[in-house]
């Protein structure tokens, strides 16, 4: 008994001191160096690529390492499942486990909070080196995708966007011409890029004439206004000051401005283009609604329509004829549209930062961007010079000539990031601040009362930045 | 020492400890290894599955991860953001009612209706084993699935639930279920009733170790079925109602069903919470952090769910007199 007592105990302290080690980062790795412009194509290295498991991003990746593989035959990119779902937990738990990949895929504000961690690598200095070499420009890319992969979104280049991920609105044709004919309206002509907010509600006054949409529960838009690329757009329209600066960070959301910016999204509940209580108009079911404010690539929200049967069509009839995608609508004079990003990011600690950089070059090349399209999903490239869709140089547009991408890439200076929480100290929070302001604005839209939402907001926000 | 003067006391000569011979000693400590080695699996597998993640969540509860700059002592600094009100203590108090009211209304109330399904399928009738089957079947029906058949069964009548149908049918007004709060929790305890045929069982097998000579036995001398009841059945059946009680508390305490009936409802801060919070149970709120990354915020709520089980679980078998386990020596 005795023994066994001895044997517990000392698993048990084996234990507790195995956890404070590893705890306390035993395994911390050294911060990779410069990477250099230039790689040998003979070069040979491995390097780990962290992808999600999550829609076509399997795919995406494959298909880019196979095209890199054809400039750097003897580099092997293996690939690390992650979630896809909380990237930050992802690279929190594989950077204590010393297993974290080299590259990973990450969104603007996840690499936000990962980068409070200081777990990212900079690749300023060799995009500096780029620069003087001449061998990169950051005028070749939309300006506003590179600033959302900055430090505080106008800092060191901590993630290398892949695609141009911006909102617009995907809108059922179909539904629209069948309300066309029986209200004998002319509601098609009002959606066009660049519409307006007074555009948009015409069109939804006018579709709410429709029987269809005078059922009950029966909406016309799934708006995610608790998404920040669609709310902050609005909120900067209004002029609320979310974080004051010039008062060390202070909450100075709850303005009359504010008050102002979440009656205008309220509003649509009100007039039942979209749901009170969070409900949505279910865009891509059979006999959803009219609009879907998203900023995926057609083909994702194709093969979803597809999916769902939805809308019946011959299959000679051009998918185009049913659906197809136009600008978020915006103020007249005081333009802006949310944008966001998806790219990779590379691990402080990452083995190899030479190959890593050929990496990410490869990634937003024309051919890394074109690998991207063959996989299937036609993300919008980063690339200026890869707007033309109708060229079949770029690969994006195949097959998707007949509709109307140029919203992806209309008016780019209209493009608005949310960077209200840009702060030392808020930063690293960025991921959950947003996440409490939209549900903030979805439960103002789902009826609570003003004070109701905003009276604890300040507390809220404090206890927020206290959980770390 | 204490051995030798007792025996002193007593006047009876001291054994002699005798050594036991190299060879014996040797086979004792093969024994020994052998023993231990065929129980290192389950010792591993303990260790590292059970003990290294508790031992680690108690850590982290008392630290923040800083990523690169390591790991930083915090002290009760998520115990206090969690407890004190000048942080989220409501919603702790909350969130800590809402599961003990689950925990202490859901596990009786189970307990009886149980009970009574029991009491059913205990009649000898032709075909009993088919409504036996029946009364279990919705346990093995996975908790999603009946999750989602409860979401539509209690959803209003423009959404097609059955149960407000019946009720416009008949001239009532329509129940509000899971979209007001004052009737989420009910309804999610009366959802319970779907999974009574698991205490069934237990039910069933308890009066099935019932000795029939003490029923014969209390008939003879006049008992009737209520007497029966009162007399035999119940405290012949108190050991499986005492674990019963145990588990079931310990479940309720640890509900995540919240999360599957309405978690699609709620945003990432109060996913499965339920109208005005009256369904956020503590399970639910720990996952919801977590997938918020605050770990270490998620790790000191599981410690303060572990208490409050500890707590409720030394509260039972401190008063377990009642549970009768035979007749035990020297009683």
């Amino acid at each position: 008994m005795r023994r066994i007592k001895l044997f517990a105990s000392l698993a048990g302290a084996a234990l507790l001191a195995g956890s404070m080690l590893c705890g306390a980062g035993c395994s911390e790795p050294e911060a990779a160096g410069k990477a250099d412009t230039t790689l040998d194509p003979a070069t040979r290295a491995t390097i780990k690529l962290g992808i999600s498991t999550q829609n076509q991003e399997g795919k995406i990746a494959q298909n880019l390492i196979a095209s890199f593989n054809e400039k750097y035959p003897n580099i092997t990119v293996e690939t690390v499942s992650m979630s896809g779902s909380n990237t930050v937990n992802d690279i929190n738990r594989l950077h204590s486990t010393g297993q974290a990949p080299d590259i990973f895929l990450c969104n603007s504000f996840d690499m936000l909070t990962i980068n409070g961690m200081e777990l990212l690598y900079d690749f300023s200095e060799v995009i500096a080196d780029e620069i003087e070499a001449g061998t990169f420009s950051y005028d070749d890319y939309y300006d506003t995708y590179f600033r959302l992969g900055q430090a505080d979104f106008n800092g060191a280049q901590l993630m290398i966007p892949r695609s141009a991920d911006r909102v617009v609105v995907h809108y059922d044709k179909k539904i629209i011409k069948d309300a066309e004919a029986e209200t004998g309206l002319d509601i098609l002509s009002h959606i066009h890029n660049g519409w307006t907010w007074d555009e948009f509600d015409q069109v939804c006054d006018m579709l709410k004439q429709y029987s269809v949409f005078q059922q009950p529960n029966r909406y016309l838009v799934d708006s995610y206004c608790e998404w920040e690329a669609v709310f902050y757009p609005i909120f900067r329209h209004f002029g609320v000051q979310i974080f004051a600066p010039e008062k060390n960070g202070q909450l100075t959301f709850v303005s009359d401005e504010a008050h102002q910016a979440l009656d205008f999204i309220k509003a649509w509940a009100d007039k039942g283009y979209i749901g009170h209580g969070g409900v949505e108009a279910n865009f891509r079911n059979e006999n959803g609604g009219v609009m879907l404010f998203q900023s995926q690539a057609v083909s994702e929200v194709e093969t979803l329509l597809s999916l769902n049967k939805y809308p019946v069509r011959t299959s000679e009839e051009p998918m185009s004829d049913y659906y197809d995608v136009v600008t978020m609508p915006v103020f007249e004079g005081d333009e802006y549209i949310g944008a966001g990003a998806a790219g990779y990011c590379a691990y402080y600690g990452n083995k190899n930062p030479t190959v890593v950089w050929a990496f990410m070059k490869h990634i937003i090349s024309k051919e890394g961007q074109n690998a991207i399209a063959d996989a299937g999903v036609n993300l919008v490239p980063v690339r200026k010079d890869m707007a033309d869709y109708q060229d079949p140089s770029n690969h994006w547009g195949i097959g998707y000539t007949d509709y109307n991408l140029a919203a992806y890439t209309y008016e780019p200076d209209w493009n608005c990031y949310t960077d209200y929480f840009i702060k030392p100290g808020y930063s690293e929070f960025a991921t959950a601040l947003n996440l409490k302001f939209g549900q903030v604005i979805k439960e103002y839209a789902g009826g609570k009362s003003y004070e109701a939402v905003t009276g604890n907001l300040d507390k809220e926000i404090k206890t927020i930045l206290q959980k770390k | 020492m204490e051995r030798k003067s007792a025996a002193a006391a007593g006047g009876q000569p001291a054994r002699e400890k005798t050594r036991p011979s190299p060879a014996t000693r040797r086979r004792r400590r093969i024994d020994w290894l052998t023993g231990v080695l065929f129980a290192l699996p389950v010792i591993i597998g303990i260790l590292l599955f059970n003990y290294y993640p508790t031992v680690r969540a108690l850590i982290n509860s008392f630290t923040a991860s800083r990523g690169r700059a390591g790991i930083e002592f915090v002290k009760f600094k998520h115990y206090i953001t969690a407890l004190s009100f000048e942080f989220e203590g409501k919603l702790t108090l909350q969130i800590f009612g809402n599961t003990l009211v689950y925990a202490l209304v859901s596990v009786p109330f189970g307990l009886i209706v149980g009970y009574f399904l029991a009491l059913a399928a205990n009649f000898k009738l032709k075909g009993i084993s088919v409504y036996r089957m029946l009364f279990y079947l919705p346990v093995i029906i996975p908790g999603v699935a009946s999750g989602i058949l409860f979401v539509r069964m209690f959803a209003d009548t423009t959404q097609h639930g059955i149960f407000n149908q019946l009720f416009t049918s008949l001239g009532l007004p329509e129940a509000s279920f899971f979209r007001s709060e004052k009737t989420s929790l009910i309804t999610l305890i009366f959802m319970g009733i779907w999974s009574a045929g698991g205490s069934m069982i237990i039910w069933l097998s308890a009066f099935k170790n019932i000795p029939a000579n003490l029923y014969e036995a209390a008939k003879l001398d006049g008992a009737n079925s209520l007497q029966c009841l009162a007399k035999i059945t119940i405290p012949m059946s108190t050991p499986l109602i005492f674990y019963n009680l145990v588990t079931g508390i310990i479940g309720g305490l640890q509900c995540t069903t919240p999360l599957v009936v309405v978690g699609n409802g709620g945003g990432a801060w109060d996913r499965g919470a339920g109208v005005g919070n009256s369904l956020y149970f503590v399970a639910v709120k720990i996952m919801n952090e977590f997938n918020l990354t605050f770990y270490e915020y998620a790790s000191a709520l599981a410690f303060l769910l572990f208490f409050i089980v500890g707590i409720f679980t030394f509260i039972l078998f401190k008063t377990s007199k009642w549970v009768f386990y035979g007749e035990e020596e020297g009683k």
